[in-house]
């Protein structure tokens, strides 16, 4: 074939793979253009969709060639020259700065925007942004809410949504190896089917005890990780190891108004049974809560009287940390601080020649057996979001530098750091931490938490949350201090609640609550019928 | 009044009273002295045995706390985050809020706050009082009038004024703050001080006017000086309400200006929680300079606080 047919025969093909014929001149008509280009068209959309969907796409190839950080700092420079405003406004909680304030000049550095650390009391946190989502000011670009204040801020217009950022920018979160794992990742940032929070911490409770007082009675843990695998274990612990003459105590379980909530969230939820039903009626009065309640309250003799008043950290200075407590629920935060031996003057982590702790053991929190599964209900209150203000003149650039300090790298620099209470939350927290994040969580601490993640659940994450909170802590402490009967109180919880649900339309929070109910784990779903709910 | 022996039952009675009144003193000072382990513990510590200054450093002197734990760094030339050292027996290189900077412009700005808004209520209520106990202005329902701005709660219109400052650039600034403030109190300058005039003779005023004094130079030469005790009295009572202030502080204000009770609010650690001691030492401070203008105009205080106890 001499070279000019062979030149034709190419063009020939090229031109039947668009799509279009060779006309007697060569030349391509009208008509077959419009074909080819149509024909292109069709061909550039399906590879582009194929990529994009597949394992390696080109998006994905992109991303895992830069780290969540990497893609923050490069957009947010090219943000910068834009940006109405040069320094991102930051509201945070008092006790928090110290994850903060150290890297606001390395950010500076690499992107030009400044930062502006605003403290707010930390008990007035959620306040301080429902007075911004009144005032629209665009005061803060940022603020540090706990998940409990997502609902209120969506509702109110004041956080803006996530999702396209996410999708854009991929803080790695939701997938590769570095993410957060489920339920977690979900109902934390999530209210409603979208996105509205950006993790900078986990806070799921752990149960401390002393290792060294079970290994002297010859008392052994009921399975790997999990000191007792059901509250009827636990219960028997707190009373076998409470010795009134010595001061020592077997569980220094919280009954302070505020606090006590949470040991009832823990234990009451682990029966099968979520705070509503499917229609949204409240089940703090169901037999499963009123049965909580009263082993709760059974459970007082082997409690110091003083954790009547104690919070967390009284509760933990008092008394765990003094060697005078067995056992104590408790944040990530317990466990370091009790570690950390120089910093907290614990008398209980002591450490051996190797420099690890000896006397402190990490447990799973106990469960119950509901239709021959345990279920373990872990509860998280608390956490911290970065939540973006729709209100912000720079809101991507502030979306950015959440997810700069909270990538996987930063994460393990900023979370170890004093003064603040950003905690382990990402799956490299836990499975790589880097040898000073090791230390700041030592022995099998990280193991134990990541463990547990697949068991946390949300407090009651809806709108108006502080107010279901607040009906059954203060009914709780009734219970608690002998005021009303464990029916009594929860009955007067579960109506307290039901009237908030009303007040606040009790189809829209139903629907929120069945979007809650989705996310939590798969266990407590099927335990609680979730998925049968319509 | 009749002699009357003052009895060992009075003065238990008079002993009684006092403890009552001084004991927060007392224990806020006690514990402003406490190391941490002391701020809560039962049985109650009353006086540490152990004594430190440190909460006293945290809110004055952070800096000087700071670098007895090590300083700020806590990373070293490659970013990596230091080892702390055990043997210190101290937190090396604490970065809690509370350590990189001091109460001092909170304490400042209470000054400045309760100074400023007290002059205003205060101006602004004897004008008022004047005009309402002398000319009877707008009749006998401008009293109520002016009270009713404290018949609802602060709270009530805290994000009215959050939204209306924002707009007109008052927000986190020493005049709109001590606007407020000065708006929030004449109603009891002006009732205190109406009180006050009420009592004094008019016929005094008017003999000054028959002597050529104009209206204003009566009031501000004659009655002015005549009340000065209920004035002196106002003024403290005032000033102490507008130097505990918390709410407005909290909400109109971000960055630049701060007040005691806010800071106050603001002392907590995630491994303490709230700083009791720091917050002890805080109010001691800030009871410091209420104490000394208290002492100094004392004479005019118990006349001020005596006048109109007598009814002509």
């Amino acid at each position: 074939m001499s070279v000019e047919n062979e030149r034709k025969r190419v063009l020939s093909e090229l031109y039947r793979l668009w799509g279009m014929h060779m006309s007697k001149t060569h030349h391509v008509s009208r008509r077959d253009l419009i074909k080819g280009m149509f024909g292109l068209g069709l061909s550039a959309t399906a590879v582009s969709m194929i990529m994009k969907n597949a394992p390696l796409g080109v998006k994905r190839a992109w991303a895992d060639g830069h780290s969540a950080e990497d893609r923050a700092v490069k957009a947010a420079k090219a943000l910068y020259g834009s940006a109405k405003k040069k320094t991102i406004s930051i509201m945070h909680p008092s006790g928090s700065g110290g994850n903060m304030a150290p890297f606001t000049e390395e950010w500076k550095a690499l992107t030009g925007f400044d930062v502006e650390l605003i403290q707010v009391p930390v008990t007035e946190t959620h306040q301080k942004g429902m007075q911004e989502a009144v005032a629209k000011t665009g005061r803060y670009d940022l603020m540090l809410p706990a998940p409990l204040s997502l609902p209120d801020y969506a509702e109110s217009g004041l956080a803006k949504p996530l999702d396209d950022y996410f999708a854009e920018h991929n803080p790695e979160i939701f997938n590769g190896p570095n993410r957060l794992s489920y339920p977690v990742s979900d109902f934390g940032q999530k209210y409603n089917g979208k996105i509205y929070g950006l993790y900078c911490d986990g806070d799921w409770w752990l149960l401390n005890y002393r290792a060294d007082v079970l290994a002297a009675a010859g008392d052994k843990i009921d399975s790997p990780r999990s000191l007792a695998d059901t509250w009827g274990r636990y219960d028997e612990l707190a009373a076998k190891y409470t010795d009134k003459s010595k001061d020592f105590w077997g569980a220094l379980e919280y009954r302070s108004p505020f606090w006590n909530k949470f040991q009832w969230m823990t234990r009451f939820q682990s029966k099968g049974t979520l705070y509503f039903d499917e229609d949204m009626n409240s089940m703090a009065d169901s037999p499963e809560s009123i049965s909580t309640v009263e082993e709760l309250v059974a459970l007082q003799d082997y409690i110091p009287v003083e954790n009547f008043n104690y919070g967390f950290t009284d509760n933990y200075a008092q008394y765990y940390k003094q060697g005078r407590g067995f056992m104590e629920f408790g944040w990530p935060s317990l466990w370091r601080y009790s570690a950390d031996v120089a910093g907290a003057a614990s008398v209980i982590g002591k450490r051996d020649a190797t420099g690890n702790p000896t006397a402190m053991g990490i447990s799973k929190v106990p469960g119950t057996v509901v239709d021959g599964n345990l279920v373990r209900a872990d509860i998280m209150p608390f956490a911290w979001d970065f939540v973006v203000s729709e209100h912000s003149e720079i809101p991507e650039a502030s979306y950015l530098y959440a997810q700069w300090l909270c990538g996987p790298t930063m994460s393990q620099r900023s979370i170890p750091n004093e003064g603040g209470y950003f905690d382990p939350w990402r799956n490299n927290h836990f499975l790589e931490p880097t040898e000073l994040f090791f230390n700041s969580y030592p022995g099998d601490f990280l193991a134990t938490s990541y463990e547990a993640v697949s068991d946390v659940c949300p407090e009651i994450i809806l709108r108006g949350g502080f107010e279901y909170h607040n009906a059954i802590d203060v009914n709780l402490s009734a219970a608690y201090t002998g005021q009303k009967t464990a029916k009594e109180a929860m009955k007067d919880a579960a109506k307290e609640c039901n009237k908030i649900t009303r007040r606040l339309g009790k189809d829209k929070q139903k629907e929120a609550w069945h979007n809650l109910a989705k996310m939590y784990s798969d266990p407590m779903k099927k335990a609680a019928g979730v998925d049968s709910w319509s | 009044m009749p002699n009357q022996k003052f009895t060992w039952y009075n003065g238990i009675g008079l002993l009684l009273a006092l403890i009552f009144a001084l004991f927060p003193v007392f224990w806020m000072v006690s514990t402003s002295f406490k190391p941490s382990d002391e701020w809560v513990k039962v049985p109650a510590v009353w006086v540490s045995g152990k004594p430190t200054v440190d909460n006293y450093l945290t809110v004055l002197a952070p800096e000087v706390l700071l670098e007895q734990r090590g300083g700020l760094s806590q990373y070293d030339a490659e970013g990596n985050l230091l080892e702390r050292d055990a043997g210190s027996g101290s937190a090396g290189g604490a970065m809690a809020d509370f350590l990189t900077k001091s109460a001092w412009q909170s304490i400042y700005g209470s000054l400045i706050l309760a100074s400023g808004g007290t002059a205003l209520s205060i101006i602004v209520g004897l004008m008022a009082a004047l005009a309402i106990a002398r000319y009877r202005f707008g009749g006998n329902f401008t009293p109520f009038f002016i009270l009713s701005a404290r018949m609802f709660p602060p709270a009530a219109i805290a994000v009215p004024f959050v939204i209306m400052f924002s707009d007109v650039g008052a927000s986190d600034t020493y005049w709109g703050l001590i606007l407020v403030y000065g708006a929030v109190t004449v109603p009891f300058s002006t009732w205190m001080l109406k009180s006050f005039i009420d009592d004094l003779p008019q016929e005094i005023e008017e003999a000054a006017m028959m002597d050529g004094m104009s209206r204003w130079k009566a009031h501000l030469v004659v009655t002015v000086p005549l009340i000065k005790g209920g004035l002196v009295a106002t003024t403290l009572f005032i000033f102490i309400l507008n130097w505990s202030e918390f709410l407005f502080a909290l909400v109109l204000t971000y960055n630049k200006v701060s007040s005691i009770p806010v800071q106050m609010a603001k002392y907590f650690s995630a491994t303490e929680g709230l700083l009791y001691g720091a917050q002890a030492a805080l109010a001691t401070v800030s009871i410091i300079p209420l104490v000394i203008i208290g002492f100094l105009i004392q004479k005019h205080l118990v006349r001020g606080l005596t006048l109109g106890a007598i009814k002509r």
